[in-house]
């Protein structure tokens, strides 16, 4: 007869096991990693996007204070993030409209200089809390 | 005279176990689909997999080839009775499905000592949900939806796999048509592979 | 079995495997994509018009929004060639240096729309709005972008204001596709109203491209579409005129309404305590000095509403919610009662069916 002993394989074994925890473990492990990050991140996430015309040009965490001297089609402008809010000095333009209209802090918030064509809007944050508003008539 | 009429019957009575066989095993496997739609589930689209509970005894006990039709046809069957023969649904069925089974065959044929039923069910359940998953991601092109979800199907499919491979391995040894492997000879898979 | 056999057992039925796999991938992702995806909302920035456009999508499709938004922003920039006065090349210039001629100048389908409208408001204020104060707005220097402003010569201004017959001169001929500008016609300049027709066109390129909830916002005039994420509106804050970071109401904006807003207090300079805006009045050449800070409109095209918006903040507060009541569209504005723009105090006039959509908050309430 062709048939040999046919014996069926265990229902687990070591190397079972071992991939069930390592899986395991390992998934938990990276899942309770992010966790912890994004919740130290949570308030302080906001970051701002600067852009020159089309182009971004750079991203800042609001949560870090820094100085950003960026290029404008009129020449350069300097970006202050300062306790958690973004402000435009020394703008080249004539109307300094930015730098009038003061810090920005909150998500959705646009601080534009129109003829530097400099543009900075914060976004990112805690998505659960409520727009708000979609838009200032001015 | 004699000798030559046993060997054409011998080949078309095998011909015809395997048929049958095949039938059986994909009512079988329909009847658990369906049952398994209706479980109630804490995350609605990561199924239970219980059809899978047959296709792992057919690679184990049978053969490749037969427990691909039955699963192919099981999937194809299965997604008509839920209506969803031309829908997207469908397609994440059967890519789900084909993968797992890619992914069971090979570790049932060479990782299978070593590896249990428990193992082989694990690996094919994470087969089957991640590419679910992944197809998902693509259509909406946002893949930071797989950033938020994975550990969740992560979980979901060791959950689901340990409990298909448990009932899988007490499926077969129950079954002494299984269990003895004579239908080894059925599946047309070369005897030196099998699990001895 | 031989080859043909095997063949017609084994190879169709696998393509036509093929064939339903194919079909349904093809056929199903666009399906899934729509049912899976919740509404998120996409917003673009773009330069254009000598400020920023943003366009705030609604949508499943990501795609679909970056498309439309590109074409909104293409179609402002188209209309910024065409009525920007400090261009050579614009049609506007164009106009401008053909003035006095005697035959009728060819004009654009945009550039009639524009000019009638703008004649109209020209009329239905009583000569309030003009269209072609160019000459004023250059010499006071808030188009070009120069610095150190200054108040102008008083001789110079008035032999400007003396010497323009201003919109008298200019005249459409019937078919609409031509206008005849008088040599005294002054030179055009149509900022108080282009934006808001920007707006306009901005809104119609969106809707045909399929966009459904959409909200576009050039330098403060807004006009949308459908609703917005609270699915009933869209919420559009009214700018507190003193305070930066607060807003005195907010307006629940629907389909075919659109705001636009006149104020004081973006393009100005302050010399010796006095505040020189932007917004000149014809009558006298200088800056319109009936103590309004700012006036907002909501009418049923976002180019009415910024001229009218304009013209209303030259009129001051009793004639011009009056001239707003008569034109039919809702408006506020915000003055000084003793003309004291600069005090910090001011109080609001509005139509009464302004007061329906939003109780004003003079103190105001902060921008969240």
């Amino acid at each position: 007869m062709r048939q040999q002993e046919f014996r069926l394989p265990p229902l687990y074994t070591f190397l079972d096991l071992l991939l069930l925890i390592l899986i395991g473990a390992s998934s938990v492990g990276f899942y309770w990693l992010r966790q912890s990050r994004d919740v130290a991140a949570g308030a302080s996430s906001l970051e701002a996007v600067i852009k020159v015309g089309d182009k971004v040009v750079s991203r800042l965490e609001l949560s870090h204070d820094t100085t950003l001297v960026v290029q404008g089609a009129l020449g350069a402008v300097t970006v202050v993030v300062s306790g958690g809010a973004l402000s435009f000095k020394n703008s080249p333009c004539p109307l300094k409209i930015c730098e009038k209209t003061g810090p920005i802090s909150r998500r959705g918030s646009v601080l534009v200089c129109a003829p530097g064509r400099v543009l900075a809007r914060i976004q990112g944050g805690d998505l659960s809390r409520s727009e708000g508003l979609d838009a200032i008539s001015r | 005279m004699k000798s030559e009429t046993t060997v054409c019957a011998g080949a078309v009575r095998r011909r015809i176990e395997r048929l049958s066989l095949i039938a059986m095993a994909t009512v079988f496997e329909l009847v658990l689909f369906v049952l398994d739609a209706a479980f109630p589930k804490p995350v609605p689209w990561i199924k239970v997999g219980l059809a899978n509970i047959v296709t792992l005894a057919l690679l184990v006990c049978v053969g490749w080839r037969v427990a691909l039709a039955v699963h192919l046809l099981r999937i194809t069957i299965g997604a008509v009775f839920r209506g969803g023969l031309f829908t997207p649904f469908f397609l994440l069925s059967f890519s789900g499905g084909l993968i797992s089974f890619l992914v069971m065959a090979p570790a049932v044929y060479w990782a299978m000592p070593a590896l249990g039923f428990v193992g082989v069910s694990l690996l094919g359940a994470l087969a089957h949900n991640f590419t679910q998953l992944i197809l998902v991601s693509a259509a909406v092109s946002s893949f930071g939806v797989i950033e938020l979800l994975w550990p969740v199907v992560v979980f979901f499919s060791l959950l689901y796999g340990c409990f298909v491979g448990f009932t899988s391995y007490h499926f077969c040894r129950r079954i002494p048509l299984l269990a003895s492997g004579r239908l080894i000879s059925t599946g047309s898979v070369p005897l030196d592979r099998r699990a001895v | 079995m031989n080859v043909t056999d095997r063949l017609a057992t084994r190879l169709i039925p696998l393509l036509l495997l093929i064939l339903l796999v194919v079909g349904i991938k093809v056929f199903g992702t666009r399906v899934l994509h729509r049912e899976t995806v919740p509404e998120a909302s996409y917003v673009f920035d773009g330069f254009a018009m000598g400020t920023v456009l943003t366009v705030k999508v609604l949508t499943h499709d990501e795609k679909l929004a970056e498309k439309a938004a590109d074409k909104a922003l293409a179609e402002v920039r188209r209309l910024h060639k065409m009525f920007d006065p400090n261009d050579p090349e614009s049609e506007l210039s164009f106009l401008n240096k053909a003035a006095g001629s005697p035959e009728p100048l060819p004009v654009s389908a945009d550039m009639s729309r524009v000019l009638r409208a703008a004649l109209r408001i020209r009329k239905l204020s009583g000569g309030v709005f003009e269209p072609a104060m160019g000459k004023l707005i250059a010499l006071w220097g808030f188009n070009a972008e120069r610095k150190n402003l200054q108040v102008p010569d008083s001789s110079r201004i008035s032999a400007i204001v003396e010497s323009t017959h201003w919109g008298r001169e200019i005249v459409i001929t019937a078919g609409g596709d031509s206008v005849k500008i008088g040599e005294h016609a002054g030179s055009l300049d149509m900022g108080g109203i282009a934006k808001g027709y920007a707006v306009d066109r901005a809104i119609a390129v969106l809707a045909s491209c399929g966009v459904r909830k959409a909200l576009v916002n050039l330098g403060g005039e807004i006009g949308v579409l459908g609703v917005g994420s609270n699915g009933r509106s869209w919420r559009v804050g009214v700018q507190h005129p003193r305070v930066n970071s607060r807003h005195i109401g907010v307006i629940d904006l629907t389909e075919g309404f659109y705001v636009a807003t006149s104020g004081d207090y973006e393009r100005y300079f302050i010399l010796g305590n006095r505040r020189y805006h932007h917004i000149l009045n014809p009558a006298t050449g200088y800056p319109a000095a009936r103590g309004v800070l700012s006036v907002t409109v909501i009418a049923s095209s976002c180019m009415e509403a910024d001229g009218m918006a304009t013209a209303a903040f030259v009129m001051g507060a009793d004639r011009g919610i009056e001239y707003l009541e008569q034109s039919g569209a809702k408006g506020l504005i915000l003055y000084a009662e003793d003309g004291e723009t600069e005090s910090g105090n001011f109080t609001y006039a509005a139509t009464g069916s302004f007061l329906e959509l939003m109780k004003p908050d003079l103190a105001g309430q902060l921008i969240p």
